[in-house]
């Protein structure tokens, strides 16, 4: 069936099976391999993308489920080549490893950034706490995610 | 020396593709006519396959080649095995009838769609005459009616001995230690792209591995193929922790790829990792140690049984590994290890972060913990008494340990955690109850001089004065090309942005032994750096030439040669490259090898502080300290999360980390990370690190290593805090919230 969404800012009608997962959408139908699959039942993070603004695992929303529906994926942050300031933020803050949580990770910051510019260390880590980083404690993304908000205030100011 | 571009925390231009998400993983390539591969797994531990019915698989559209034993080759390979020259044993097959484990090999389904694929696998029945089936070391020692191997089955690696323990009149003390099955959860599962083509008989392959060498060598061997026809790609690899260093899937993407004539994906589920590619060893050790009037440890014996699992692969060397490192942290007049490394039928154990060094320091700093307490001392003090000092010549190997700070890494760790303070605290907080604890540890650097190793590296300037690096590098994430970049930025005075360090690729590289047992930054990095040197004395020698000046006059800086007597005058390398070029001189091309001749063991010292919830059993790490002894920090802050990760996992391994089987069938019971809980961002301290940087290293810079040296003591330092805070002595993890409970409901009863 056609399923129409909002996909990084465009309008976009596929032909797709209605129990199509939402992350081989967007992987094998638009090539968007940002979004990763580490587990594939929502417990790694790693696809995790933005469905109207919110943070949802891509493995587990499913294409009948997007009809007139938004979606923001890591690579819909780029804009004309430069990357977004959350995105810079953890460059600079060596909050980028292996990278393959890098997307998913930076999807669900973006989240908890959209609703709240001036989030605590604690509440950083718990929206968080559904994406898995095995190549640290953690501590540089939390600094990324800080550093992005700091930013962000200093911007809407 | 005043550095510009080692020691600092710039990363940038090294990430970018990561976090925009253009970064290509293997997982995420797609050739045209690419088909999709599923593995047909046993669903028993250990049979015959009879009968496969493959009629109803092969209706479902799509599906076009189904693979087994029996229309593939059936040599036998270790996966271990990175030449073809090492002698290990070789008891694996691409495919099997034998099937010795719950996720053994049958078969495999190729088809135009992974959907497919999966559905043609579901269809697929197998008829199999199960064997009785031995799921724990001392099953089989007891005697398999159904032989699991026929040879090789039991393997007991040559005792590692020096001294006369048994003669030693000190008293004795002993402990058994035990540690379960672990996944490492590397982020990226498995997956590798196979391409053959029948007319050129040519294989090209990518893959995120550790060695691209071996993974082309086991095809090789494996497809009789002359190797200078397989080209092996490493591509960006998330995360490997050793569960990437084995040529698993690589020979299985090749034949479904000389199957059919066509490109082949082969990328695991989670389930499937867990189940068929590699887990951390369950391993006991049994130690017994000695110790004088002083209470100075004086000689240890140890058992280690490990648990291989269906198949030897890489467990004796384990056992050796454990063996060899007996003698890097303690000084003692005698030691002797046993060790043994049994098959059994359940998935298969092999390389983890560490490659037995965090076992043996398990449970080494057990046993040092609980003599410390059985003789009422301060752990760090006890340690004092038993330390090898800087400088030590091990007993087993011969060679120099390095500058070995073990008390200096101790001292300021004590320190850096408040040793002191929190010891004087008290230990209840109503419900819950605090503990402190601490271990030390040693590791490798290389191979040197357990095994022949070396660097050849080369090095090119192009016309515009950037520079490319041909060395055989597989960064497994954790920022090795990076610091290879900031080696050559350094030694040339060059923006490492303009450093290329392609990696892993067997067409171009020269032989090298992979990226294994830390040796990347010490001994390839040190290689690199050896060649940009060479590459820069070619610089000089042009400018030298060009100016008609002295050398010693000369020297380089952004990006250009300059003279001392003159500090206007420069010759930008792009300008020295244009020359060499526009006057026939050649290439600015440097080729060089270097063949280390040390390796010293990083000292560590890790300090935990654990929480335990008396009503609930949970444990929680609330501080952790770590000094590392790692000579020079290439990229501080990437370090640091050497550090983390290690904490992250070790940790984990503790508290919740643990692949169960089921006891009838030996099938992993909690096959996803639903029930497999690692630690998350909430749960984690920020886990305060410093590093000693003596430089004394032969490492680039004065480095030495830190990847799988930051786990080693990890696991026995919380679990001293644990023990601390319940005064509990538990030896074995994981130490769950069930065990917990039940120790204190014991402890109420009493």
């Amino acid at each position: 069936m056609i399923i129409k969404f909002v996909l990084n800012g465009e309008l976009v009608s596929p032909d797709l099976d209605p129990s199509r997962r939402l992350i081989d959408i967007l992987r094998e139908n638009f090539f968007l391999t940002g979004a990763k699959e580490g587990c594939g039942e929502g417990e790694c993070g790693s696809c995790t993308v933005l469905m109207d603004g919110l943070p949802v695992h891509s493995c587990l929303v499913l294409a009948g489920q997007l009809e007139g529906h938004e979606v923001l994926t890591v690579e819909g942050l780029v804009q004309n080549g430069e990357l977004d300031l959350l995105q810079n933020a953890f460059v600079e803050n060596n909050a980028v490893h292996c990278g393959f949580c890098t997307p998913g990770m930076i999807m669900s910051a973006k989240g908890l950034l959209m609703k709240n510019q001036d989030p605590s260390e604690a509440e950083i880590r718990e929206a968080l706490s559904g994406n898995i980083c095995r190549c640290s404690d953690y501590r540089q993304i939390v600094m990324a995610v800080k550093d992005a908000a700091k930013r962000l205030r200093e911007v809407s100011l | 020396m005043d550095l510009k571009y080692v020691g600092k925390d710039d990363s940038v231009f090294n990430t970018q593709d990561k976090a925009s998400g253009g970064a290509l993983y293997a997982c995420d390539l797609h050739l045209p006519r690419m088909l999709h591969m599923k593995l047909i797994l046993s669903p028993v531990p250990h049979g015959r396959v009879m009968e496969m019915d493959v009629s109803r698989a092969q209706t479902v559209p799509g599906v076009v080649k189904i693979l087994d034993w029996r229309n593939t080759p059936q040599v036998k390979y270790n996966r271990g095995r990175v030449r073809a020259s090492e002698d290990v044993p070789d008891q694996e097959t691409l495919f099997t009838d034998h099937v010795r484990f719950v996720g053994d090999r049958i078969g495999a389904v190729l088809a135009e769609t992974k959907e497919a694929a999966e559905l043609a696998a579901s269809f697929i029945t197998l008829e199999i005459e199960e064997y009785p089936s031995y799921l724990t070391p001392q099953q089989t020692l007891a005697g398999t009616q159904v032989p699991i191997h026929e040879t090789d089955e039991i393997i007991r690696p040559d005792v590692i001995a020096f001294g006369d323990y048994e003669a030693d009149p000190g008293e004795e003390l002993s402990q058994l230690t035990g540690s379960s099955r672990t996944t490492h959860v590397a982020m990226e599962n498995h997956c590798a792209v196979a391409d053959y083509h029948a007319g050129s008989g040519e294989m090209e392959v990518w893959t995120g591995t550790q060695s691209v060498f071996g993974a082309r060598s086991a095809i090789a061997t494996i497809f009789g193929m002359d190797m200078h026809k397989i080209r092996v790609h490493k591509t960006p690899m998330g995360g490997s922790f050793g569960c990437k260093q084995e040529m698993i899937l690589e020979p299985l993407a090749a034949a479904g790829s000389v199957a059919t004539g066509r490109p082949v994906k082969l990328w695991l589920n989670r389930a499937e990792v867990m189940a068929c590619t590699v887990l951390r060893h369950p391993v006991g050790t049994f130690v017994r140690g000695k110790f004088n009037a002083d209470r100075k440890l004086t000689g240890v014996h140890l058992d280690i049984l490990l648990d291989a699992g269906a198949y030897q692969t890489v467990s004796p060397d384990y056992c050796l590994s454990m063996a060899k490192k007996i003698n890097w942290t303690y000084d003692m007049d005698s030691a002797s290890v046993n060790s043994v490394s049994v098959c059994t039928n359940t998935p298969v154990s092999g390389s983890y972060r560490g490659w037995g060094g965090p076992e043996l320091c398990f449970a080494m700093e057990n046993f040092v913990n609980m003599a410390a307490k059985s003789y009422g001392e301060d752990p760090v003090a006890f340690r004092k008494k038993s330390i090898l000092p800087p400088w030590s010549v091990t007993k087993v190997g011969d060679f120099n340990l390095g500058s070995l700070p073990l008390a200096e890494v101790m001292d300021r760790g004590a320190k850096l955690f408040g040793w002191e303070e929190k010891k004087a605290r008290p230990k209840q907080d109503g419900r819950y109850l605090r503990g402190i604890g601490m271990a030390i540890s040693t590791h490798t650097s290389g191979y040197f001089p357990r095994r022949p190793d070396w660097g050849t590296i080369v090095i090119k300037m192009e016309e515009d004065g950037s520079v490319s690096v041909n060395c055989n590098i597989h960064d497994h994430g954790c920022g090795s090309v990076l610091a290879f970049q900031k080696i050559v930025g350094e030694v040339l005075s060059l923006d490492p942005a303009r450093v290329a360090v392609p990696e892993g690729d067997t067409l171009y590289n020269a032989i090298d032994n992979g990226c294994y047992t830390s040796r990347s930054v010490f001994v390839l990095g040190r290689s690199v750096m050896e060649t940009a040197e060479v590459l820069k004395g070619q610089l000089l020698d042009y400018a030298q030439e060009i100016w008609s000046c002295g050398r010693d006059i000369l020297y380089c800086e952004d990006e250009a040669v300059r003279r001392t007597d003159d500090p206007s005058a420069a010759l930008r390398y792009t300008d020295i490259a244009y020359y060499a070029a526009d006057h026939g001189k050649g290439a600015l091309f440097a080729a060089h090898t270097y063949w280390p001749e040390s390796n010293p063991g990083p000292a560590s010292a890790d300090f935990a502080e654990v929480e335990v919830d008396t009503y609930t059993g949970h444990c929680r790490l609330t501080d952790f300290a770590c000094v590392h002894d790692i000579g020079k920090a290439i990229n501080p802050e990437v370090c640091r999360s050497q550090i983390g990760s290690a904490v992250q996992s070790g940790a984990g391994m503790v508290f919740c980390e643990e692949v169960r089987l089921d006891p009838k069938t030996g099938a992993i019971l909690n096959d996803s990370l639903e029930r497999y809980h690692v630690m998350r961002a909430a749960e984690l301290p920020d886990v305060k690190v410093e590093f000693l940087e003596d430089g004394t290293a032969d490492g680039p810079f004065g480095a030495k290593s830190i990847g799988e040296a930051a786990l080693v003591p990890v696991m026995p330092a919380v679990l001293a805090a644990l023990n601390d805070a319940l005064g509990s002595s538990f030896s074995s993890v994981p130490v769950t919230p069930e065990k917990v409970l039940a120790f204190l409901e014991k402890e109420a009863g009493r």
